[in-house]
Parts: structure tokens; C-alpha cells; sequence
């Protein structure tokens, strides 16, 4: 038991650096693309973690199924998401940011 | 596109084996999320049914299959690379440096229209600095952190894998790529 929650533990930490090193990116990157990367890779990441040590706390089976599901739901929604922003800035004419222009 | 059509599985030949093949499926679910709890059937019979309703009038046909070994094959690398991309992303956004090359890449590609497209474009938005920002007919548009050969490489590999997850062929690829 110390071991699953030692290693539950280690994955939260895991978690919490990918969802501040989203939010860094997100506050920290030029433009509006770049942004869209750190949300949705970095944050898909951290929540992989956070329902890896929660399934490992979890009581029963059916817990661990329900974890999974919203693992892969919200996987789902946040490509759609990133498509449909992306898709809308570009439709719009933004230009990405490159090295060298402001 | 021809070997897409050959290697379809005929669509069940009615709308209620369609119906009772989901509705199975999505009691299955339930059964996953409640285990043997079976007052929740209450709730849950109607909420299968009615979903099974609705994802046959909106979908009436599921023109893929996925194979079960297709998907224990695509798992692993899925994981990997959505963890190599959150790895990636994340360490350019925590060092000082921030490296960054951005740009727009188009990218060729020759997966039929239908689901296995759709998933391409939205895996896509999960290998490392890539995402996807308009789809035209037979190419996309992809948004990337860092312009380099890599890129492509990733972006073939991707739709190989994807191909052969939905058993659709890529019609007209070039031979010898990937």
C-alpha cells in the first residue's frame, strides 16, 4: 500500500509540472499557435498523470474505468478544441509568429 | 481510395442489429462504470437505449473497423508520443532560452475522407510540436514549434499508423516513403 501511494505521490508531482510548465507556456509563448501546443500537449500530459495516481488510489475497478473514459474524453475534446482555434486564427489570416518579427 | 472501399466491412444489414450491436456495446459501458450495482440499470437502460438511438440515426453506418490488434499496436506509440510531445512542449516553456522556430508546414497526405482522416488530424494536435490548423482536400495545414526535417518523418509515421489502426490503404502514396 506505502508503495502505490508512494508512487501515486510521485506521479502528482509529475502532473503538477506539466500543468505548470502549460501554464508558463501559455503565458509565456509569442502567439496564439504556439499557445494551443503548451495547452493542449503539456495539460494532456498532466492529466494523464493525475489519473494514473488516482486510479491507483482508486477503490474499485469501476473507478479505474470511469478515470480511463475521462483520460480519453477529455483527450478528445482538447485536439477538437486546439483544431477548432487553431482552424479559426488561421481562417482569419493570423500569421504565426516567426524569429525575428515582433 | 479503391483499397479503402475492398477492405470495408460490409455495414450490418439492418438499422436494428446496427441498434442491438450498440446498444450491446454501451451497456457494456455502463456495466464498466457501475459494476454489479444493478438498481443503476434503472437509470442506465433508458440512457443506453436512447443513446444507441441516436448514435444510429446520426451514424447510420460505421464505414471502419477497428482490429483489436491494430489498437494494442497503436496504444503504446500513442502513449509514447503524447508523452514525449507534453515533454517537449513543456521544456521549452520552462527554459529561459524558450526555443522556438515556429512556422506553417503543408503536408501531402493520402488517407481516404472519413473517420481515419479525422483521427489523423486530431492525433496530430498530440505528437510533439505539431498541430493542425486547416484541412483542405489532400493536404493539411500544420502549425509546428520548431521547423526541422523531424516534422515530416513524425507526420508519415503518424499517418502509416493511423492507416493501418483503421485498415484503410493510402491511395497514390509514393513508394518507398516511410
Amino acid at each position: 500500500m506505502i508503495i502505490l501511494d508512494g508512487l501515486a505521490v510521485l506521479l502528482l508531482v509529475g502532473a503538477l509540472f506539466f500543468f505548470i510548465a502549460g501554464t508558463m507556456g501559455l503565458l509565456r509563448f509569442p502567439d496564439l499557435y504556439s499557445r494551443l501546443h503548451a495547452l493542449t500537449k503539456a495539460d494532456n500530459v498532466g492529466l494523464g498523470l493525475t489519473v494514473l495516481a488516482l486510479m491507483l488510489r482508486a477503490g474499485s475497478w469501476p473507478e479505474v474505468f470511469k478515470l480511463g473514459l475521462l483520460w480519453l474524453m477529455v483527450l478528445a475534446a482538447s485536439a477538437t478544441a486546439c483544431f477548432l482555434i487553431g482552424n479559426e486564427a488561421h481562417r482569419r489570416g493570423l500569421k504565426p509568429w516567426t524569429r525575428g518579427t515582433p | 481510395m479503391t483499397v479503402a472501399k475492398s477492405m470495408a466491412v460490409p455495414s450490418t444489414p439492418h438499422a436494428l442489429g446496427r441498434f442491438l450491436a450498440r446498444a450491446a456495446w454501451m451497456g457494456l459501458v455502463w456495466f464498466g462504470l457501475n459494476g454489479a450495482d444493478w438498481a443503476s440499470w434503472v437509470v442506465g437502460g433508458p440512457a443506453v437505449l436512447a443513446a444507441a438511438w441516436v448514435s444510429v440515426s446520426l451514424l447510420p453506418a460505421i464505414p471502419w473497423r477497428w482490429s483489436f490488434g491494430g489498437a494494442m499496436a497503436f496504444a503504446p506509440y500513442f502513449l509514447r508520443e503524447s508523452l514525449r510531445g507534453g515533454w517537449d512542449v513543456a521544456r521549452r516553456a520552462v527554459s529561459p532560452a524558450m526555443r522556438l522556430v515556429p512556422g506553417i508546414v503543408r503536408y501531402p497526405f493520402h488517407l481516404p475522407s472519413g473517420p481515419a482522416r479525422l483521427f489523423f488530424c486530431s492525433a496530430i494536435s498530440l505528437l510533439p510540436g505539431t498541430a493542425v490548423v486547416a484541412i483542405a482536400p489532400g493536404e493539411i495545414a500544420v502549425h509546428v514549434l520548431e521547423c526541422t526535417p523531424r516534422v515530416e518523418a513524425d507526420l508519415r509515421e503518424l499517418e502509416r499508423r493511423v492507416a493501418a489502426l483503421f485498415g484503410v490503404g493510402r491511395g497514390g502514396e509514393p513508394g518507398g516513403a516511410g
